[in-house]
């Protein structure tokens, strides 16, 4: 039979050139997180890579960096002293694909469109109204201090959007866009954005291709076609190893050792934070009525092997000091993570009270895995933890469309889980974790809980100076890591391993890598 | 009314066509069903966690889904859409079920075909040939290998295959059905290898078949075995009869002896099995697909599953029970093409 395979096999052999034959031409490999190109609708990671290069936003981040923004299709712009006005003044030579001129209504079309067609993405926008001062100039507005604006305006879901060319093809900015757009399939079959590349095919399922922009505004692009390929980490691997793909996104520390000299491995710090909650529903059930005792809390926070979980992550994955990540303003040092305190932890359970009663884990449990960390075996060490405090633990891991809801919607008496951010912006914690915010309420959080952490929140929030904003973060922090419900474990680390032939590659906290920055080395 | 109370070939093809569409139906609603009793959130598995907490863009996604309705509405409209062939829209690609199913229908349907015409092809040799050497040593190794086959979990033969033909030997071109970015022949059928073919575009066919063997043998590689193993005993069984002595006692060279009263004889068992293992192959083909990146219909279902795209997972289970029912159909009208008893009995 294997005689028969491989002859067969053989004779098919020489009509397959190198996966990467074209001169000229990128390939990406990545697990695909994509539903559309559309970037009113697209919010996913891969979606984010690929509307990056599409379509350019008002201003963006260069490298790695997602602290400082730089020029996109604004050249200039300015901040009001109190963070709730932003005026962008737009590049005269910026113009679209087909070779029309970026305005002002264009802006404006884009942003109310991504407001009210109500996709994933929209409440980007909350809060924001946007305005034309004149042809070149825009004005975002919010009613309370925002200074986050400036890191949301950089998301690729603030994408700019020909209008002429979007409204021929269906869409609409309305108020009821959310029933009367019907540009979603245009806009999976074309591009219409003023981005380096321009969209030549799309498949949800297996690659997605895009062109250069003949007609790019600024620094040329550095490949004729960039190919983004669905492919399984395991295969990106061994294509890594044959130096067949350009790029890989997806390998994990452990996956990236061992590559050979084909390939350059660029290591960075990923952006998702894991963490346990512990329920503070009282009434929820028995168990919840000890995991929102403070001394049960205390006993989880230092009971836990921090060393042995960021091992397991790999090279390049840190302990989360807090819950804002290090690329951040206000992160936190490695100085105030917590450390493990077997005897304090022990002392603590003793008090919670807890003693027999069985407490349920939530977790993604279906292979759930990000960055090569999978769910299921960091709740399997912290059960172990728990178990050597005492506790009685009981993990129910669960596939995601289980396991997401009842987490959602507090349902949970503990629960593993991990933040990434949907803004790259402190704020964006501080307004997701503390109480009577999303994932506080998702841990029973409810406001009023706890009034310092909600003072520092609001303080955090609205202040525009920005070293004194970074001490507020830093304080939030502080006194999360005391008494939130949230027990922050780690940053894992982030990899693009890229054939020698390529250079620029710089892992993204929002968009994985910048697909305009990359280059080929001759 | 009259064909139907008949007994001959045609009213037995019109009562089996019109069963099989109540099956359908029953089907739909036993998918509808289990699907609603998943204990998921369509809502939350799809929507990111700040439009989840956006009552507005909740709203927007149900509505949009019809997820808003009640239950029993949601099914009445599944219904009365499907009559008009509406499947209605994913969830997951945001697009009508009917043209997802029409891009990766197709996909499955190339590798499950080829490896069905390997699998029976192979299956009916080594079968025959291992009952002809009964318990000598091409039958001990035959069975060895069909064993073989048959025990191996296919996401480990697809891995290891992959390593093995991809990525050391070079042999297999590696995953996706095409070289990247490389355009794809006009869609006719959807299968590339055919649509290459009917575009006269020889180049691509030969690169789509390169890409499609190895998981299309990889697929074979369980109905293989199953047919190997299938066919030796339906060979021996026959090989024991009165007539096949008396066509050797005639003097008639074992060839056509084998062929003629052995082989035709032995198709009757073989087709059947050959039909359910096509039907499994379709349904079967997930994990390879993921292995191979081939977007068929195991991705889509596994991408429908996982994201509880409701509409997606009934497209799915709506195309795997018509595969299974029109097999058993295609298998039944065979057996009264290939057995005169049988025709003669019904006259």
């Amino acid at each position: 039979m294997g005689v028969v395979f491989a002859i067969a096999l053989v004779s098919t052999v020489t009509v397959s050139g190198p996966v990467n034959a074209a001169a000229k031409t990128l390939t990406v490999e990545t697990v695909f997180q994509l539903t559309s190109t559309d970037p009113a609708r697209s919010f996913e990671g891969t979606g984010n890579m690929i509307n990056r290069a599409l379509y350019e936003t008002l201003i963006t981040y260069k490298g790695g960096d997602a602290s400082t923004p730089v020029p996109g299709l604004a050249s200039k712009w300015t901040v009001n002293a109190n963070a709730t006005e932003f005026t962008f003044m737009l590049n005269p030579k910026a113009k679209f694909s087909d070779g029309s001129k970026v305005t002002s209504a264009d802006v404006v079309f884009s942003l109310n469109r991504l407001k009210n067609v109500k996709g994933n993405p929209s409440s980007l926008m909350n809060g924001i109204t946007v305005s034309a001062k004149d042809e070149m100039t825009v004005v975002l507005k919010t009613e309370t201090p925002q200074p986050q604006v400036l890191a949301i305006a950089t998301s690729p879901s603030l994408g700019i959007v020909n209008s002429k060319v979007v409204k021929a093809n269906g869409g609409s900015d309305a108020a009821d866009a959310k029933d009367t757009d019907k540009a979603l399939e245009f806009m999976k079959s074309a591009s219409a954005g003023s981005g380096p590349y321009v969209l030549k095919s799309f498949n949800l399922t297996t690659e997605v291709v895009l062109e250069r922009n003949k007609k790019y505004w600024g620094a040329a692009a550095g490949y004729d076609q960039i190919v983004v390929r669905n492919v399984p980490v395991n295969v990106q691997r061994l294509n890594a190893i044959k130096g067949s793909s350009s790029l890989a996104v997806d390998l994990s520390p452990d996956q990236a050792d061992g590559l050979g000299n084909k390939v350059n491995v660029i290591r960075g710090q990923g952006r998702a934070i894991f963490f346990i909650y512990l329920s503070q529903n009282k009434t929820f059930s028995a168990a919840t009525a000890f995991t929102s005792n403070a001394k049960c809390l205390e006993a989880v926070r230092y009971g836990i092997n921090y060393k042995k979980i960021v091992r397991y992550a790999g090279e390049g994955a840190i302990q989360a000091a807090g819950l804002i990540p290090t690329m951040f303003s206000g992160s936190l040092g490695q100085k105030d993570a917590i450390k493990q305190d077997t005897s304090r932890a022990k002392e603590a359970f003793d008090a919670c009270g807890i003693k027999d009663t069985p407490v349920k884990i939530g977790f993604w449990g279906d292979g759930g895995a990000v960055n090569g960390i999978f769910f299921a075996s960091v709740a399997a060490m912290i059960d172990e933890d728990l178990r050597a405090l005492g506790f009685k633990p009981k993990l129910e891991g669960a596939p995601l469309a289980v396991s997401l809801p009842l987490y959602r919607e507090n349902k949970e008496e503990m629960g593993v889980w991990l933040w990434n951010p949907d803004w790259p912006d402190s704020t964006n914690y501080t307004e997701s974790f503390s109480p009577g915010t999303k994932v506080g309420l998702r841990a029973g959080w409810v406001k009023g809980a706890d009034p310092v952490i909600e003072e520092l929140q609001a303080r955090a929030s609205t202040e525009t100076n920005p070293k004194k904003r970074a001490a507020l973060f830093r304080d939030w922090q502080r006194e999360m890591n005391k008494r939130g419900p949230f027990v922050t474990l780690l940053q894992p680390a982030a990899i693009l391993v890229s054939n020698k032939n390529v250079k620029g590659a710089a892992p993204h906290i929002i968009w994985t890598v910048n697909l305009h920055e990359l280059k080929p080395t001759a | 009314m009259k064909v139907l109370r008949g007994t001959g070939f045609f009213p037995f093809i019109i009562k089996r066509i019109l069963t099989s569409l109540l099956l359908i139906f029953g089907m739909t609603f036993i998918s509808f069903c289990i699907t609603q009793l998943v204990p998921g959130d369509p809502v939350a598995a799809n929507l990111g966690n700040s439009a989840y907490s956006d009552p507005e863009i909740v709203a927007a996604f149900e509505k949009e889904f019809g997820l808003d309705q009640p239950v029993p509405v949601q099914y009445l409209r599944y219904i009365q859409n499907l009559s008009d062939g509406n499947l209605g829209i994913s969830l997951s690609s945001k697009r009508p079920v009917i043209d997802d199913l029409r891009e990766y229908f197709p996909a499955t349907l190339e590798i499950a075909l080829i490896a069905v015409v390997i699998a029976m092809v192979l299956g009916l040799i080594l079968g025959t040939i291992s009952a002809i050497t009964r318990d000598r040593l091409p039958d001990q190794i035959i069975r060895v290998l069909s064993l073989t086959g048959v025990s191996m979990p296919t996401f480990w033969t697809a891995l290891v295959f992959f390593y093995v033909f991809f990525f050391l030997l070079g042999w297999s071109p590696g995953s996706g059905r095409l070289d990247p970015g490389a355009e794809p022949p006009p869609q006719v059928t959807g299968m590339f290898t055919i649509d290459a073919i009917i575009n006269g575009d020889f180049a691509t066919f030969r690169q789509a078949f390169s890409y499609l063997l190895l998981p299309a043998i990889v697929l074979a590689i369980y109905a293989l075995g199953v047919l190997t193993r299938f066919t030796r005993a339906s060979v021996l069984e026959i090989l024991g009869n009165d007539y096949v002595r008396t066509a050797r006692a005639k003097g008639l060279p074992e060839l056509t002896v084998i062929r003629r009263h052995v082989l035709r004889p032995a198709l009757l068992a073989i087709i059947t099995v050959a039909g359910v293992a096509f039907a499994s192959l379709m349904a079967g083909s997930v994990l390879i697909e993921n292995v191979f990146s081939w977007p068929g219909l195991g991705q889509y279902a596994y991408r429908a599953a996982v994201g509880l795209d409701l509409p997606g997972i009934m497209g799915v289970s709506m195309v795997v029970a018509t595969v299974y029912i029109t097999m058993n159909l295609i298998v039944d009208i065979l057996y009264r093409v290939i057995d005169p008893q049988l025709r003669k009995a019904e006259q």
